[in-house]
């Protein structure tokens, strides 16, 4: 970090402490009543809304038990997002290098061969 | 119409229902939020031997990372090798090259020595989303890894996931994204963000039983469940939110995983930054529009609380900005407003301790992870103001827009790619 940067951040935090001695000075003593008691009363009503929401959880999960068998979907798309027909020359699962073309609306998936050009003999 | 009349005017409308409403909710929810995410992340923390416990060697199943990318040359090499170092004994690292005009393929092909890296090269670039729903498709795993091109992954980060999997009902797992490139006070801000925003939100919302976002950076995702729920959405400018939410309505279930860590590069200009936040922010408009539907159902209970959360922070973001332009009116009128204060009274200063004493929260939780994060601490004293004031305005404008404009699903939304992204620290 660099000095000046340092030299901001501590004004800055110089600034926050003399606002509280500010504040200290001028509020007076309802004002934090008030805010203990509005942040007493929200610390309260939050947990009892937080534990009642846990146990109804709890209680879903009790009824209802936990699920033990996996669905089991196959992606047999015909169309993708874009309602492009999907067209595979290639074993999707196992083909390293597959090259991914739109032509005329079929998103078609056919094995890339790469021929030593330039470009493939860049070194990662 | 003469000063006084407007001083009277003002008088007025401050004694109105509506600006005593206002005004409470301004100074009493930024409070109430902090105090319920330090106290619900706390609760979280509490619970964590009951994580689940790491699965024997044999039991470790098939997965599939993948990489989506689009202009990554500088990058990608770095993160091929970083995914190839993970300490896991059998996956596969799928790089879907998104019609890039540089050369990310080239220099991933040198990789591909290696027979885990696959590289699926795209001619025509169809955004981000598409990308992935690809790499989905040619996938072996049953479970994907999903990591953005710049991000460094832990070599642990699939032992800490994939026992998650074993609960049938557990359709992702969020990850840990951690910065970088803490090079300059806009990176380290994030950095501080990540934890002590994103982090103890996650931690808090896995309590409550719904979490917001599986990151794109990091996330873990079952493959039966991406394609029950259709997959990534090409319109949804935030598609990783998009998705998370399709998971939880089909109630699948979304877990976080502090111990999965990803190291990401973040914007170190505050154009870039501000590009990647306006994006986010129409995204999170997108999502309320599109899953307002779940109130219209009791089965949808558990996803509630969270879009309430989602609709309040944005309501407060609007009051905010709103009592900001009334306040500045009322001054440059020369009518002191009732509530405001040029200088911080004291629930001003309360709010900007109480977001600080959020931001040490998270950054003491996140400190097991990353223990150099508690040396940017000091940073966060500029949060509650310039950077929380830009993100405030940010929502404002931008989820505004992604809640009232139409959502285009053939229409994919394009990369944002930060080329402005800094280096590693």
């Amino acid at each position: 970090m660099r000095l000046k940067q340092k030299i901001v951040l501590v004004l800055l935090w110089g600034l926050f402490a003399a606002f509280w001695y500010r504040v200290y000075n001028v509020t007076t003593r309802p004002d934090v009543t008030n805010a203990a008691t509005y942040l007493t009363s929200a610390v309260s009503v939050y947990s009892v809304i937080i534990t009642a929401w846990i146990f109804h959880n709890i209680a879903i999960y009790r009824r209802r038990g936990p699920r033990t068998s996996f669905r089991s979907l196959d992606y047999a798309m015909t169309h993708d997002h874009l309602r492009s027909y999907i067209l595979t020359k290639t074993d999707l699962k196992t083909t390293q290098n597959i090259s991914i073309n739109v032509i005329e609306g079929r998103k078609t998936f056919t094995e890339q061969v790469v021929q030593p050009t330039e470009d493939t003999l860049i070194t990662a | 119409m003469s000063l006084a009349s407007i001083h009277s005017f003002l008088s007025l409308f401050e004694q109105s229902l509506l600006y005593v409403v206002m005004i409470s909710f301004y100074g009493l929810y930024p409070i109430l939020t902090c105090l319920i995410y330090m106290i619900t992340a706390g609760i979280y923390t509490a619970r964590r031997p009951l994580r689940p416990d790491p699965l024997p060697e044999s039991e470790l199943p098939f997965v599939s990372v993948i990489i989506p990318a689009f202009c990554e040359e500088d990058v990608i090499g770095s993160s091929v090798r970083a995914a190839l170092e993970i300490n896991y004994p059998d996956f596969e690292v799928i790089v879907v090259n998104d019609g890039s005009s540089d050369r990310t393929a080239a220099r991933v092909r040198p990789l591909m020595k290696d027979p885990r890296v696959r590289l699926l090269d795209k001619q025509v670039n169809e955004g981000k989303a598409m990308a992935m729903n690809d790499a989905i498709l040619c996938a072996r795993g049953e479970l994907v890894f999903i990591m953005d091109a710049d991000a460094v992954p832990d070599s642990n980060v699939l032992r800490a996931m994939v026992p998650h999997f074993r609960d049938a009902r557990v359709g992702a797992v969020a990850g840990n994204p951690r910065v970088r490139n803490t090079t300059n006070l806009l990176s380290r801000l994030q950095a501080i963000e990540f934890s002590s925003v994103v982090g103890l939100m996650r931690r808090a919302q896995r309590i409550w039983g719904r979490v917001m976002c599986v990151s794109g950076v990091v996330g873990m995702f079952r493959k039966s469940a991406l394609i029950d729920v259709g997959l990534y959405s090409p319109g949804m400018a935030t598609e990783d939110i998009d998705l998370t939410w399709k998971l939880q309505a089909k109630f699948y279930d979304v877990r976080y995983e502090g111990s999965a860590l990803v190291w990401m590069l973040v914007p170190e200009t505050v154009g870039v930054w501000w590009k990647q936040r306006t994006r986010w922010a129409m995204g999170l408009g997108q999502v309320l529009r599109r899953n307002a539907y779940i109130f219209s159902g009791w089965r949808w209970r558990r996803l509630q609380p969270l879009y309430i959360e989602c609709v309040a922070s944005y309501l407060w973001a609007v009051t905010f900005v709103v009592i900001t332009a009334y306040w500045i009116f009322c001054y440059s009128v020369g009518h002191p407003p009732r509530g405001g204060s040029p200088i911080p009274n004291f629930w001003g200063m309360l709010i900007y301790t109480f977001c600080l004493a959020q931001l040490a929260c998270g950054t003491w939780l996140d400190s097991k992870y990353d223990p150099d994060i508690v040396r940017h601490y000091p940073v966060s004293i500029i949060y509650p103001t310039f950077y929380w004031f830009l993100l405030t305005i940010s929502t404002c404008i931008f989820t505004t827009i992604g809640l009232v404009r139409r959502i285009d699903f053939l229409k994919p939304i394009r990369w944002n790619i930060q080329h402005s992204y800094g280096q590693d620290s």
